[in-house]
């Protein structure tokens, strides 16, 4: 199967690399398959290419990567939603957003992380209802603080 | 939208499975209790429309002609 991506191109597909999002994801409640591209070779930057619309796409980011300490849980529904039943089978990103010109001071949104079963190719990003994190966290300064921007 | 007036200790059934008790009123603030079956998710809606608001954000800089092969080498 092949997809039309504005950044790639073509690109062949088969059924495995489609990861699905039941949901949706807030904003975009239509959008139900995605898949995972890496940025680069070496990027610690992936894109979250929407299989339907060539011209949808998400940077993501490895959160542990750039914070240290993110941790977050999820509870018995989330679980059961993604059919997780261990953490060897979870991916966890967050979304980036990057302000025009001004690379430096992208922001992740650590309030809500996508995450995907890596077995079962579903996904969601999840609210952290009760966390400190916020949609803005700077990836480039110390630690995260609760001072996020919102 | 359907708008009720209720009193603290009143209730308002949405379906057949989602209660809202109106808990308590002090000045400015409502104090809400929800019963709903776990699969109903709540969220304080402002909550929910930041992070609308920051994947709408999101989807539209990724256009951008961004370039970030050089972010590992400078961390």
């Amino acid at each position: 199967m092949k997809i039309k991506t504005t950044r790639f191109g073509e690109i062949e597909l088969v059924q495995a690399d489609i990861i699905t999002f039941e949901e949706g994801i807030p904003g975009f409640p239509d959008e139900h398959e995605f898949v995972i591209l890496p940025y680069s070779e070496d990027s610690p930057f992936l894109y979250l290419q929407s299989a339907k619309q060539d011209y949808l796409a998400f940077i993501m980011a490895n959160p542990f990567l750039f914070f240290t300490d993110y941790e977050f849980e999820l509870d018995e529904l989330q679980l059961e939603e993604l059919a997780i039943r261990s953490m060897e089978e979870v991916a966890s990103y967050v979304m980036i957003t990057v302000p025009p010109h001004d690379v430096k001071t992208m922001t992740a949104n650590l309030v809500a992380p996508v995450v995907i079963n890596i077995h079962t190719h579903q996904g969601k990003q999840i609210v952290l209802e009760k966390s400190k994190y916020q949609t803005k966290h700077l990836l480039f300064s110390e630690a995260v603080s609760s001072k996020g921007g919102n | 939208m359907l708008a009720l007036t209720r009193k603290p200790g009143q209730k308002i059934m949405i379906g057949d499975n989602i209660i809202i008790h109106v808990v308590d009123v002090q000045g400015d603030n409502v104090r809400l209790g929800i019963e709903a079956p776990k699969s109903v998710k709540i969220y304080r809606s402002e909550l929910y429309e930041a992070i609308i608001a920051e994947n709408k954000k999101a989807g539209a800089s990724s256009h951008e002609n961004v370039d970030l092969s050089d972010i590992l080498k400078n961390k």
